[in-house]
């Protein structure tokens, strides 16, 4: 009895030292892998900075308008934020590699699934900073445009449209992702459809005559205008 | 040479055939043939007051012109034709227009090796052969290279001038031109090949567009600048046209010309008077009150909604200034020139480091604008001619005062943010 029990327990323990001597080289393989990535990540992301940097990239992106793009991005620099991401994906590649060295089969199964969803995941992600630099020049524009012609709810109309344009990107990332489905359609279909009913409904009877009391100001202001003894030009 | 080859050839044929001309006269206010025709009579009548044997050659722009029609008319002057630019409402097009009239003009006066030429944009004819005569005499007599119309101001006209341009280019180039968008321009031969070599440096670019363009091609260039008085001024916008776009049009291409010039500007120091010739016709002018609520509220409102774009572009100390302003009640509403001054220099350095889309940053100036102008109609409603002339020359000296701030910032942004 006892010989049996001193001969499973030797099987045991010769069945986990097999194992963890199968696991150590995929360990060691795992470490090494993601120390070569790390290095590569490492020059990979100092070029890139460097060049970035002397492409003025930061600049050039904050005049064709993107400048919301620094209020994202580490120590308000678009260039750290695009040499980060090159250096972590280089790192999750990495680490993609030494995970095939454990278990070949489920590593490609895991690489296959991953990198189909990849592109669905790049996409939204680019929808939504896209979306957000949008978002944030048009309500800039709004505010602007509505406190030039003396709105006093010009706040109120930018702080709308830039969420109007976030909702919408919003759901197109989702849906990208392939998250929500239809339930996803309507409640957006809802929600907007719910927006422009409300904004009638507020015309039409409950701000009818604040509206009118508004179209008449600017309807008056041409004139008044015209008589100012101001020329400008 | 790109301006030259723009001209038809009938009408080089034309220039070919009339050979030399010691003037080329530009009618850009004439909007008809049968208009420039007659302009162009009275105005050889006054040239030959000026110089009996003088050759002039007018060139006049036209809706549909007909090519080649400059053969010497009935009433004996010479007129060429040139295609003119479709009627626009917007500053830049009106400024491409200009550009592509200059360009015919300064051809002309090329091939036609003419001495002097000149640009004239009002209609009435006998005001347009007086302001010819102001525009050329001072280059055929006295060795002047450019001539700039010096317009009679009332007190309220021309606001954007007064405020901005004409006291930013003083302090800036270091002279003191009044008007130095005139469009009403005369031209000595070296000024003609100067501006069209600088413009095959830069051809079509914004800066270019530049109303101010030819003052500070000349100044930049060391060339002889000197101002002609001037009585009436030519429409250069319609009236109505909305106030933040034409503060964006204008100030843009100017901040882009500074930012080119500044290897040349960065030098100068104080700014010296540029010679008037012919006498100040006195504009009669009553005092009258006038009413800068609405302009302070639009001040109010834009202090209170536009915080979070006048942060990226001026300083902490320049937001507590206009907090300070909003305190304060409409009769008692005045903005500090120093206050005013470092505006206008701020957003010409935050143009430059392109803070922002730079035509969110233009129009964002418009508030504080307004905020300037009701605080100059409240100090200048009652006053005197003089008066008024001395409170912009005291303007104009701040601008100069507060160079050195715009300099260091122009050269080390990052460093110097008091």
């Amino acid at each position: 009895m006892w010989n049996e029990v001193e001969q499973a327990l030797n099987q045991s323990t010769t069945r986990i030292i097999t194992g963890v001597a199968n696991l150590l080289p995929g360990m060691i393989a795992l470490v090494v892998a993601l120390l070569i990535s790390a290095l590569i990540a490492w020059i990979l992301g100092l070029i890139l900075r460097r060049s970035l940097r002397g492409a003025r990239f930061d600049e050039r992106l904050a005049g064709w308008g993107l400048s919301g793009l620094a209020d994202w991005s580490p120590d308000r620099s678009p260039t750290l934020l695009v040499s980060r991401t090159v250096a972590w994906g280089v790192m999750l590649m990495g680490f993609l590699i030494g995970v095939a060295a454990f278990d070949a089969t489920l590593t490609s199964e895991l690489v296959i699934r991953l990198f189909g969803y990849l592109p669905n995941v790049m996409a939204a992600v680019l929808l939504l900073v896209f979306g957000n630099v949008i978002a944030r020049f048009l309500a800039r524009g709004v505010l602007i445009g509505g406190v030039n012609m003396n709105l006093q709810y010009a706040r109120l109309l930018s702080v709308g449209v830039k969420w109007l344009v976030l909702v919408l990107t919003a759901t197109m990332a989702l849906n990208h992702l392939g998250i929500g489905g239809r339930i996803l359609d309507l409640a957006f279909g809802i929600m907007f459809g719910g927006i422009v009913l409300a904004l009638s409904l507020a015309v039409g009877l409950g701000s009818k005559e604040l509206i009118s009391r508004s179209l008449e100001r600017q309807v008056n202001r041409i004139p008044e205008e015209m008589e100012e003894p101001f020329r400008h030009m | 040479m790109a301006d030259i080859d723009t001209i038809p050839q009938e009408t080089k044929a034309e220039i070919e055939q009339i050979g030399r001309a010691e003037l080329v006269i530009g009618l850009l206010g004439c909007d008809s043939s049968g208009s420039a025709e007659a302009s162009a009579v009275k105005a050889t009548e006054k040239l030959r007051l000026l110089a009996p044997d003088i050759n002039a050659v007018f060139v006049h722009w036209e809706g549909s012109p007909e090519p080649g029609k400059a053969a010497a008319n009935d009433s004996g002057v010479r007129l060429l034709e040139f295609p003119r630019g479709a009627e626009s409402e917007s500053l830049l097009q009106a400024g491409r227009a200009r550009v592509r009239a200059q360009n015919d003009l300064f051809g002309v006066a090329r091939l036609l090796a003419a001495d002097a030429c000149c640009l004239i944009c009002t209609d009435e004819q006998s005001e347009g052969a007086e302001c010819m005569a102001r525009l050329i005499e001072p280059i055929l007599t006295l060795d002047q290279d450019l001539v700039i119309a010096r317009y009679q101001r009332p007190r309220f006209d021309g606001l954007i001038n007064t405020a901005i341009i004409y006291p930013l280019l003083s302090a800036v180039y270091g002279k003191r031109v009044q008007w130095p968008m005139a469009q009403d321009l005369g031209f000595s031969r070296k000024m003609v090949e100067r501006c069209l070599s600088a413009r095959q440096v830069r051809p079509g670019q914004a800066v270019d567009l530049s109303p101010a363009w030819i003052t500070t091609a000349a100044v930049t260039g060391g060339l002889q600048v000197c101002q002609a008085g001037l009585r009436t001024r030519p429409e250069s916008a319609r009236p109505g046209a909305d106030l933040s776009t034409v503060l964006a049009e204008l100030l843009g291409p100017i901040f882009l010309e500074m930012e080119r010039d500044a290897p040349f500007w960065q030098k100068i120091r104080g700014s010296q008077s540029v010679p008037v010739f012919g006498d100040a016709i006195p504009v009669s002018e009553e005092s009258s009150h006038v009413d800068v609520r609405r302009m302070i509220e639009s001040f109010q409102l834009g202090f209170r909604n536009l915080q979070e774009v006048w942060n990226l572009a001026l300083s902490p100390a320049t937001i507590l200034g206009m907090k300070k302003l909003t305190r304060l009640a409409p009769d008692q509403f005045r903005m500090p020139d120093e206050l005013w001054v470092r505006i206008v220099y701020d957003f010409a350095l935050a143009f430059r480091a392109r803070v922002m889309n730079r035509d969110h940053l233009l129009r964002a100036v418009t508030p504080v604008y307004l905020a300037w102008v009701a605080s100059y109609a409240l100090e200048v409603q009652d006053a005197h001619e003089t008066e008024v002339k001395d409170r912009i020359e005291r303007l104009c000296g701040v601008y100069e005062a507060e160079k050195p701030y715009f300099q260091s910032r122009w050269r080390w942004p990052d460093r110097f943010n008091p």
